[in-house]
């Protein structure tokens, strides 16, 4: 074998591409040629410092994770407070009696402050920072109160929209559920008792007393959220 | 999940790695790496039927490849025509210039990264995910013929300028 022949064949040898012949025709030439043993010890350094030096880069693992559901795109939806909102916004436009637009708001308003992830513009469990939190904000005084003893405990408020007017969203924990008590102006109607909207384990409680209008808006089951009304329409 | 679906994912979630190298190599930066990644992996997803088993890593390679290749052209730094033809410098790396020392990384990765990107290509292919010439033909679209020539200009130049930095420092 000549230099000629043997050059082009190093990088093959190195590179696991040649036949078992031809690597031990190359060998006894290299053994007996000091250019191209150079060149082979040159180009099996390189190889060796870039498998040793080069890094390969590790995918991370939250780039995976997307990867791999985006090809999932329903599984998206799967997730609590995605699924509360899709079911509730289905329960906003198919559950409520068309009778009673108030309501229907409510439950829509009730279904976006859970889809948002903005069901709470000011967390807090103390009654005495939410109340004046409202102030300036509703043109009327909000009675917070804190409902832990019977399970609902005071999560923060939020500022809301019914019936093109400022509305308190005053928000409760019930375990993993949201409960919304939307409280409004009753713009002159008179007190009324409560009033229950609930299909299929979903529903608003209304009631009017001294000037405001009270929705209590959730999918915690209906003989708790009835005990709940009650006790607050009481207050 | 559909099994289309679990099929795709058998097949290609093993490979992830190597996509995610390759195009990280290839962009350099010149890229958001996860957008390109995210709209080869929805490429191979849609034209999976077109996948007919055998090597999935080379298919999935060469979406990605492609995708690599589409957005570094919508970038300005698009490479000059290559004339593969060219004869490249040759050198010879004395194994004394002691390449293996850790101190090396940085300037290995750096003339890497500054190969030609059809060279940088092959060689990464090569070296780092260990395909052999004829896989690496088919995820560069290139014969064999090509395969070679690329990764002997890539490693003369890597050797021409790292004997260049050699010569400098010393």
């Amino acid at each position: 074998m000549t230099c000629e022949n043997a050059l082009p064949l190093i990088a093959l040898s190195l590179d696991g591409e040649l036949d078992a012949r031809s690597v031990l025709e190359l060998d006894e030439h290299v053994a007996r040629c000091p250019a191209c043993a150079r060149e082979q010890a040159s180009l099996r350094a390189l190889s060796d410092a870039a498998r040793l030096h080069l890094q390969r880069y590790e995918l991370p693992d939250a780039l995976e994770r997307k990867l791999r559901r985006s090809i999932h795109p329903r599984r998206r939806w799967a997730t609590g407070a995605s699924v509360a909102a899709a079911c509730a916004l289905a329960a906003a436009f198919a559950l409520v009696p068309r009778a009673d637009p108030l309501a229907q708001e409510a439950v829509a308003a009730h279904a976006r402050s859970l889809q948002l992830d903005h069901a709470i513009d000011v967390p807090t469990s103390d009654q005495h920072t939410v109340k004046p939190w409202f102030e300036g904000k509703v043109g009327f005084a909000v009675p917070v109160r804190d409902y832990a003893a019977d399970g609902f405990a005071l999560a923060g408020g939020r500022l809301d929209y019914l019936d093109g007017r400022p509305a308190a969203a005053i928000v409760y924990r019930h375990g993993k559920h949201v409960v919304n008590l939307f409280v409004l102006d009753a713009s002159g109607r008179a007190d009324a008792k409560i009033r229950e909207t609930s299909r299929n384990g979903f529903g608003c409680w209304t009631w009017t007393r001294g000037g405001l209008t009270y929705l209590l808006v959730g999918d915690v089951n209906a003989p708790e959220m009835a005990s709940l009304a009650a006790h607050m329409s009481q207050e | 999940m559909s099994a289309r679906t679990s099929d795709f994912e058998r097949a290609i979630g093993p490979h992830l790695r190597s996509a995610y190298n390759l195009a990280r190599w290839l962009l350099r930066g010149s890229s958001d790496v996860e957008d390109v990644l995210q709209e080869a992996y929805l490429r191979a997803f849609r034209h999976f039927a077109s996948f007919r088993g055998g090597n999935a890593r080379g298919w999935l390679l060469a979406i990605v490849r492609n995708t690599c290749w589409t957005a570094m052209s919508k970038t300005a730094q698009a490479p000059e025509p290559l004339d593969e033809e060219r004869d490249a410098p040759v050198v010879t790396l004395q194994p004394e210039q002691q390449l293996l020392q850790a101190d090396q990384a940085r300037r290995i990765e750096e003339e890497v990264q500054a190969l030609r990107p059809e060279f940088r290509e092959a060689f990464v292919l090569r070296e780092l995910e260990g395909l052999s010439y004829k896989e690496i033909a088919e995820v560069a679209g290139v014969p064999i013929g090509t395969v070679m020539s690329r990764l002997s200009r890539a490693r003369r130049d890597l050797m021409a300028r790292l004997a260049d930095t050699e010569r400098k420092a010393s």
